[in-house]
């Protein structure tokens, strides 16, 4: 091996209350601020305020020689905006520092790339292109989807937008006996694909703590071995930022592991590259042919779309808010559309997800909601309501 | 007798597709009309058993279920050939829950509805009502007194029904349903487990005839007792001296006793049917969307109302969230063209 490519995703979505019809207007009729910043001070205090201190110090510790990317959704950026000016300052800091790439995607982090027309995801990345450039003046080159959600129609909108590559999930049954450490390109349009080791990556993010592990306790020197034996250019190591301590908490470790990482993946010759770096370093050698009825993710177990649109309940609301979409812009109310939008947030149709046996228990972990049947309830209350005031908007405009 | 209009498995798109809303976009009609040819030979069967054996009774016949009998007009001519024998009460037309609505417009025209339907259908004029899942209250007393009615049928409870009387709150005479006699006829006596299975006629007539009081009511499913049984009842009573009464004879023949209190009564307590979030949220939504269309409710927004619909979304159903997901996707296409 000869690279490692880290990308860690930055998001926090915007939660909605539990819904009944009153009197509130605007964003807060839907969404539940309390409950959303309240989480979001949280996760800032374990996960986000540390961890940028730590990759700040460790970029001037290593200069030029550590570099990672980041994907940060427009909804965290609003909640930061909101409550914590300072943190998305030190996000611009990283920026500044020139060690750091940041990664375009959809504003919402959204399942937009599953509506027939492109319009909308399109729509959806440009909010985000802008808000990196209004926030981070930062210019985005490389592309990553909500959840790595891909296939060879998603790869060629990016490509068409002129991206230089984008991020997908290194799924055997896509790759065959070839292996997920090379660059590769999307069937038909060519754009250069970096594909997430899985493996060397939910060895930190999944199993770190776990005892059961044969690996337990994973120390950086061990990890940057394994890395540095696998076969191939790159290692593409991508990950939720909430890794660091908030889905591994302070005290397994997971800091003193990421302070040492730099260090031994350095000495055991192996060097740090961001997505642009990789693409342009390494040759791409072969081709990731996935049909978009075939479209793959990085979530659960099937890799797939079931996360999301698995069951009933998760269609119809999806489907709710996909038709929505011409009633909604002919209003040409921002508000509407806002919500409109944050409605469309993958995170929503991930909470109602009914797969318990195997990977419930993520789902369910990161819900507020006590069962996937009250989420879709909810959601659908929602619909009943949001429906309502599109078409009496609708009819006020005409 | 009540047979309601079922929904079908909706998607979204189906309702974008469509210029306007429809019974066959939203209910499962070949579903229902198997159903209905099933049920309306049992009922003409069991009608033609009350006419025989002059059973006097009251029936109590959902505005749906007029409806559905355009796909068997015999079931009408059925019904007819009981005038006489058998009283005819009043009902909100859809067999809705409207009377808990806040504004009471919805209400009165399915109350207004049913007994037109009587009247244009059966040729009675109604004396009695009985509202959807037995609800009443104060101002149900009040409204129905207004439209004409002499005598309301609701709920007994604890304390309150076992006393077999008719009652007088001050506005209207009413008869409670004995709910534990009713629930042992209806389910009871089908159930082996159920220390007095196999109920007898002559024991529940015994039952009755031990009893205090003046007149017991008995409200229950018309299709749950069998012929054999309520021909054998009918013996039993008569041995007993205990004669069959409709709603209206009953009050008039006794004096009603005064009931000096506020009543707020309905069957069951409503537990079946607003026991949790989605059913409180979708009888909400009704009364707001009735609210938005004022008098400009149609025959789809009396069928969204039945409380079948809200039974369904009980989590003792076997797939009440799928359902509520379902019939919510239904009301908002059928909203989103009221609005």
């Amino acid at each position: 091996m000869r690279s490692v490519c880290f990308y860690f995703q930055v998001h926090q979505p915007h939660r909605l209350r539990w819904f009944w019809p009153d009197d509130r207007v605007g964003i807060d009729r839907y969404f539940d601020s309390h409950i959303n910043e309240k989480t979001f001070r949280k996760v800032a205090s374990k996960c986000y305020r540390p961890t940028n201190r730590l990759i700040l110090e460790l970029i001037d510790e290593h200069r030029d020689k550590f570099r990672v990317s980041y994907s940060i959704t427009g909804t965290f950026i609003d909640q930061c905006r909101d409550w914590d000016r300072d943190l998305l300052e030190t996000f611009s800091q990283m920026a500044d520092s020139g060690s750091v790439e940041f990664i375009d995607e959809t504003y919402h982090h959204s399942l937009a790339s599953l509506f027939p027309s492109k319009d909308e995801f399109v729509e959806q990345i440009h909010e985000h292109n802008a808000v990196m450039r209004d926030e981070l003046h930062y210019k985005p080159k490389v592309f990553r989807n909500t959840e790595l959600l891909y296939n060879n129609s998603i790869a060629s909108t990016i490509a068409d937008l002129g991206y230089k590559a984008i991020l997908a999930e290194g799924i055997e049954h896509v790759l065959g006996a070839r292996s997920a450490n090379y660059v590769y390109t999307a069937k038909g349009s060519n754009l250069p694909i970096l594909l997430r080791n899985y493996r060397l990556s939910d060895d930190i993010a999944y199993r770190f703590s776990s005892q059961w592990w044969s690996g337990y306790p994973l120390t950086a020197d061990k990890w940057a071995h394994w890395a540095k034996s696998a076969e191939g250019d790159v290692v593409n190591i991508f990950m939720d930022y909430e890794t660091f301590g908030e889905h591994q908490w302070e005290s397994t470790g997971i800091f003193e592991f990421l302070r040492h990482l730099p260090g031994e993946v350095l000495s055991s010759g192996l060097e740090f590259k961001t997505p642009s770096e990789v693409v342009a370093k390494y040759q791409p050698v072969g081709e990731i042919d996935v049909f978009d009825l075939s479209t793959i993710s990085w979530a659960d177990m099937e890799r797939d779309t079931s996360a999301w649109l698995g069951n009933y309940m998760q269609q119809r609301c999806f489907e709710e808010i996909k038709l929505l979409e011409p009633y909604v812009k002919e209003t040409g109310d921002a508000e509407l559309l806002r919500i409109w939008r944050c409605l469309q947030t993958s995170d929503h149709y991930y909470y109602m997800c009914t797969k318990w046996l195997a990977d419930g228990d993520v789902h369910s972990y990161f819900s507020i909601h006590s069962s996937p049947f009250d989420a879709a309830v909810n959601f659908m209350a929602v619909v009943v309501d949001f429906k309502l005031m599109v078409f009496k908007r609708l009819k006020e405009v005409k | 007798m009540h047979q309601p209009f079922r929904l079908r498995w909706f998607w979204p798109h189906e309702g974008y597709e469509s210029d306007s809303a429809s019974l066959d976009l939203y209910f499962d009609q070949s579903f229902n009309h198997s159903v209905f040819e099933e049920i309306s030979e049992l009922y003409i069967r069991s009608n033609r058993m009350i006419h025989d054996t002059g059973i006097a009774c009251t029936f109590n016949l959902s505005g749906t279920l007029f409806d559905q009998s355009m796909w068997n007009p015999e079931l009408i001519r059925s019904f007819k050939k009981l005038r006489g024998v058998v009283e005819f009460a009043s009902s909100p037309y859809y067999n809705s829950l409207s009377p808990l609505f806040e504004e009471k417009g919805e209400f009165l025209r399915q109350v207004r509805m049913h007994r037109d339907a009587l009247s244009d259908l059966i040729g009675v004029r109604s004396t009695t009502f009985i509202n959807t899942e037995l609800i009443h209250n104060s101002i149900v007393a009040r409204l129905v007194s207004e439209l004409g009615f002499s005598t309301v049928v609701s709920e007994g409870v604890f304390g309150l029904g076992d006393h077999c009387s008719a009652f007088d709150d001050g506005v209207l005479p009413v008869l409670f349903r004995h709910p534990v006699l009713s629930c042992d006829l209806e389910f009871r006596s089908h159930d082996t487990l159920w220390c007095e299975y196999p109920l007898t006629a002559s024991k529940f007539a015994e039952w009755i005839a031990q009893m205090e009081g003046n007149v017991l009511t008995l409200y229950l499913d018309y299709g749950s007792v069998s012929h054999e049984f309520l021909e054998d009842l009918l013996h039993e009573l008569g041995l007993r001296g205990i004669e069959l009464l409709t709603v209206s004879e009953a009050v008039s023949r006794f004096d009603s006793v005064f009931y000096d209190g506020a009543l707020h009564l309905s069957r069951l307590n409503l537990k079946h049917c607003l026991s949790n979030h989605m059913q409180h949220l979708y009888l909400h939504e009704l009364g707001r969307l009735s609210q938005i269309m004022g008098a400009g409710g149609d025959e789809i927004f009396g069928y969204l109302q039945q409380a079948d619909i809200l039974f369904e979304m009980g989590e003792e159903k076997p797939y009440p969230f799928d359902y509520a997901v379902n019939t919510f996707s239904i009301l908002s296409d059928y909203a989103r063209r009221r609005v």
